[in-house]
C-alpha cells in the first residue's frame, strides 16, 4: 500500500474516525492495530512479523536493563539498612555486574538488529562482489517494509535507555505501537523515543484545527509528489535513458531535474508522514529545512534527512570518536605532527613558540582523525542508503570527499577574501555558495540515480559532451506558430507534453516561493495562510486541492509510483 | 571548586578549543552563540572539558547538554 495510494487514503480515514471515537487512553491501541494491518496489506504477511519480533526483542531487553538496575539498588540499599559495612571493592562488584549486564543487553540488542539488517538488505552485495553467480541464489529473500527505518528507531531507544536518558516503556503493546507506527516505516522519519514518546502516548481530543492543519499538510505533500515529482521523473528517466543523444546542458538539466525530484518526492512524502500525525495529534521531527537554500555540503547535511544525520552523529559518529582507537590515532598522529614541528622550528628556541607549536600539532592531529572517522561514518551513511556501490560513492564518499574539502578550503579563502578586501559574506559570494552546494550536490546525486557506477560516469562524460540537436526553445517557438495551441498536447523530446512542462515549471515556482518564505522566516507558511481572510483561505486550499486532482499523475488504478526513499 | 571557579577554567578551555580569546561563557551559552561550535567541535570540546576536569562524560551526557550552564551543573556533580 501506498501512502498516496486511494485505498490508504479510505484506510486513514476509517482510522482517523476509530482513532477519535476510542478512549483516549487506548489510542495507541488504533495506531497499534492499524500499523499491523498496515504490513500486512503491504506484502507478504510474514514479513510483518519482523518489526513485531524486533520491537518485542528489544522491549525486552531494555526491561532486562532495568530490571537489573533496579537489583542492584535494592541489593545496595538492603546492604546498607542492615548496618553491614561492605567493602569497596565488592560494591563496585555488584555495580560492575549491572554494567555487565545492560553491556550484555545492549550489545545483543543491537547486533540482533544489525544482523537481520545485513542478511536481508546486504548480504546479497557482499556476496556479490565476491561471487556474482552465488549472489543469485540470494535474490528470493523478501525485505519488510520499513526495515532501515524501524531498526534505526529500535536501536536509539535501545541505547538511549542504555545511557540512561530515556524512560524505557513498561507495556509491551505500547511500545510496539510506537516501534512499527506506520506512517513512518515508508520512509522515516527516523525517530527517538525519548523526543517523540510524550507526543506519541499523550490522550489526544478530537481537534478539528489540528486535523485541518495535517491534511493541508498532506495536500501539499501530494502536490510536491504527484503534480511536481512524478513529472520531472519523466525527464530523468528519458535523459538518464539515452544521454548521448541529448549531450551538454540537457544532460545536466536532467541532472538538476532528479535533485529537485528526489526534494520534491521525498520531502513531500515527509510532508504526507507529518500531516498523518498532526492529524492524530502527534508531532514527529521535521526531516528537511529548505536543504537547497544551504551554503555548504556540512549544512545541506544538516538540512536535508535531518533525523538520520541525528542518528549517525549520536549513534555511530560520536560513539567512534571516543573509542580508544580513536583516541590512539590521535595521539599517534599529534606524536607525528609534533616532531615535525619541532624539525620546522628548531631556529626558535622560544618556550612560547614551543606550545604554539605543539597546540598546533594537536588541532592538526585532531583534524586528521577526525576526518578518518568521518569516512567511517559517511561509508556507513552510503551504504545504509542501499546495497550498491552507486549509494556508497553518491550519498557516501562523495559527500565525505566535497566536507573535508570545504574544512580544508575555508582557511585559504578567508585569507584570499581578506587580502582582496572582500566581504565573505557578501549577497553575491552567498548566492555562489548556495549554487555551487546545489551543483556539486547534484553531481553526487547522478550516482544515486544510476543502477551502477559505470552508468553515472556515462551519464556525467555526456555532460560534457557537444551538444546536438535537441533544441527544446525551438520547438516552444514552433507551439506559437501557425500549429497554434494544438502542439502543447504533442510530446516533447523529454517525454513530457509541452503542457506538462509549462506545469512543472509553474509548480516549481510556486514551491521555490513556498521554501523562500520558509528560508527567510523559519515560520509555518500554514500560518500565514490561517491569518488571510477566510475566502482567500478556501481559494488556497481548494486551488492546492484540485491542482492535485487535475494536474497529479497517477499510475495504473489511480496509484503514483513508488516514493524514492521507499524501500531503503 | 566553586561554580565561579569551574567557570573560569571552563572558558580557558572554550578559549582554546575555538582559539578566540573573546569567548566569555555564562549559564545561558549555547552552541548557537559561538560561530565554530558545530557537532564536530563538540565532541573535541567535551574531551577537553573532560580533561581539564578529571571527568568523565557518558553519550547520554554528551548527546543532551543543552548550554553551559548544564555543562557546569555536570561538572558540579562529578566533582
Amino acid at each position: 500500500m501506498n501512502l498516496t495510494d486511494f485505498y490508504f487514503l479510505v484506510f486513514f480515514s476509517i482510522a482517523l474516525i476509530v482513532y477519535y471515537l476510542a478512549p483516549r487512553k487506548l489510542q495507541w491501541g488504533v495506531i497499534l492495530v492499524g500499523s499491523i494491518a498496515f504490513c500486512l496489506a503491504d506484502g507478504h504477511p510474514a514479513l510483518a512479523l519482523y518489526p513485531v519480533l524486533s520491537s518485542v526483542l528489544i522491549y525486552a531487553l531494555a526491561r532486562l536493563m532495568v530490571r537489573s538496575d533496579r537489583e542492584e539498588k535494592t541489593s545496595a540499599e538492603a546492604s546498607l539498612t542492615s548496618g553491614t559495612t561492605v567493602a569497596a571493592s565488592s560494591v563496585s562488584g555488584t555495580s560492575g555486574t549491572a554494567v555487565a549486564k545492560r553491556r550484555v543487553c545492549l550489545v545483543t540488542g543491537i547486533v540482533s538488529l544489525v544482523v537481520i539488517l545485513v542478511i536481508l538488505k546486504y548480504l546479497r552485495f557482499a556476496v556479490g562482489l565476491v561471487n556474482p553467480e552465488a549472489s543469485e541464489s540470494l535474490s528470493g529473500l523478501l525485505v519488510p517494509l520499513g526495515l532501515s527505518y524501524y531498526t534505526f528507531t529500535l536501536i536509539s531507544y535501545l541505547v538511549d535507555v542504555y545511557n540512561g536518558i530515556a524512560t524505557p516503556e513498561t507495556n509491551l503493546l505500547r511500545f510496539m505501537a510506537f516501534g512499527m507506527y506506520a506512517p513512518t516505516l515508508v520512509s522515516g522519519p527516523i525517530m527517538q523515543y525519548r523526543l517523540v514518546s510524550e507526543s506519541f502516548y499523550a490522550e489526544h481530543g478530537f481537534d478539528p484545527a489540528g486535523i485541518a492543519r495535517g491534511m493541508q499538510r498532506m495536500l501539499w505533500g501530494f502536490y510536491k509528489k504527484l503534480v511536481i515529482a512524478e513529472r520531472l521523473g519523466v525527464i530523468v528517466a528519458v535523459v538518464y535513458a539515452d544521454p548521448v543523444t541529448f549531450s551538454g546542458r540537457y544532460v545536466w538539466l536532467a541532472i538538476v531535474c532528479f535533485t529537485i525530484q528526489l526534494y520534491a518526492d521525498f520531502s513531500g512524502l515527509m510532508d504526507i508522514v507529518l500531516g498523518i500525525s498532526q492529524c492524530l495529534g502527534i508531532k514527529l521531527p521535521e526531516n528537511f529545512d529548505t536543504p537547497f537554500f544551504s551554503k555548504s555540503i556540512a549544512e545541506l547535511w544538516r538540512r536535508w534527512h535531518i533525523t538520520l544525520g541525528v542518528w549517525f552523529k549520536e549513534y555511530v559518529f560520536y560513539p567512534l570518536l571516543r573509542t580508544r582507537v580513536h583516541t590512539a590515532l590521535q595521539n599517534r598522529l599529534k606524536t607525528a605532527f609534533t616532531g615535525g614541528e619541532k624539525k620546522a622550528g628548531a631556529g626558535k628556541n622560544a618556550a612560547s613558540g614551543k606550545t604554539a607549536n605543539a597546540r598546533k600539532a594537536a588541532k592538526r592531529a585532531k583534524r586528521i582523525s577526525t576526518y578518518i572517522a568521518m569516512l567511517v561514518l559517511w561509508f556507513t551513511i552510503g551504504l545504509w542508503h542501499g546495497a550498491n556501490m552507486t549509494f556508497v560513492i553518491g550519498s557516501g564518499l562523495l559527500q565525505w570527499v566535497y566536507i573535508v574539502l570545504e574544512e580544508t578550503l575555508e582557511q585559504p579563502f578567508k585569507k584570499l577574501w581578506e587580502r582582496l578586501h572582500v566581504n565573505p559574506a557578501n549577497r553575491f559570494l552567498e548566492a555562489v555558495r548556495m549554487i555551487r552546494t546545489f551543483m556539486l550536490f547534484a553531481l553526487s546525486m547522478t550516482f544515486f540515480r544510476a543502477s551502477s557506477v559505470s552508468e553515472a560516469t556515462r551519464v556525467l562524460g555526456c555532460g560534457f559532451g557537444s551538444h546536438t540537436s535537441v533544441s527544446v526553445i525551438r520547438d516552444f517557438l514552433a507551439g506559437f506558430s501557425e500549429q497554434g495551441i494544438r502542439i502543447m498536447n504533442d510530446v516533447s523530446v523529454f517525454g513530457l507534453t509541452y503542457a506538462d512542462i509549462f506545469i512543472v515549471i509553474a509548480s516549481l515556482i510556486i514551491l521555490l516561493a513556498v521554501d523562500i518564505y520558509k528560508n527567510k522566516t523559519k515560520g509555518d507558511i500554514r500560518d500565514a495562510i490561517a491569518a488571510r481572510p477566510v475566502v482567500l483561505r478556501f481559494i488556497i486550499w481548494y486551488a492546492l486541492l484540485f491542482c492535485v486532482i487535475l494536474l497529479g499523475r497517477y499510475g495504473p488504478g489511480y496509484s503514483a509510483a513508488e516514493f524514492i526513499y521507499q524501500g531503503f | 571548586m566553586t561554580r565561579e571557579e569551574i567557570f573560569g577554567e571552563l572558558n580557558e578551555v572554550f578559549c582554546d578549543v575555538f582559539d578566540d580569546e573573546s569567548i566569555t561563557v555564562t549559564d545561558e551559552t549555547t552552541a548557537d552563540d559561538i560561530e565554530d561550535w558545530d557537532s564536530l567541535e563538540h565532541i573535541n570540546l567535551l574531551a577537553a572539558v573532560e580533561q581539564q576536569f578529571d571527568v568523565k562524560f557518558n553519550m547520554g551526557q554528551i548527546v543532551t547538554l543543552k548550554n553551559v550552564g548544564e555543562m557546569v551543573d555536570l561538572i558540579e556533580s562529578m566533582m
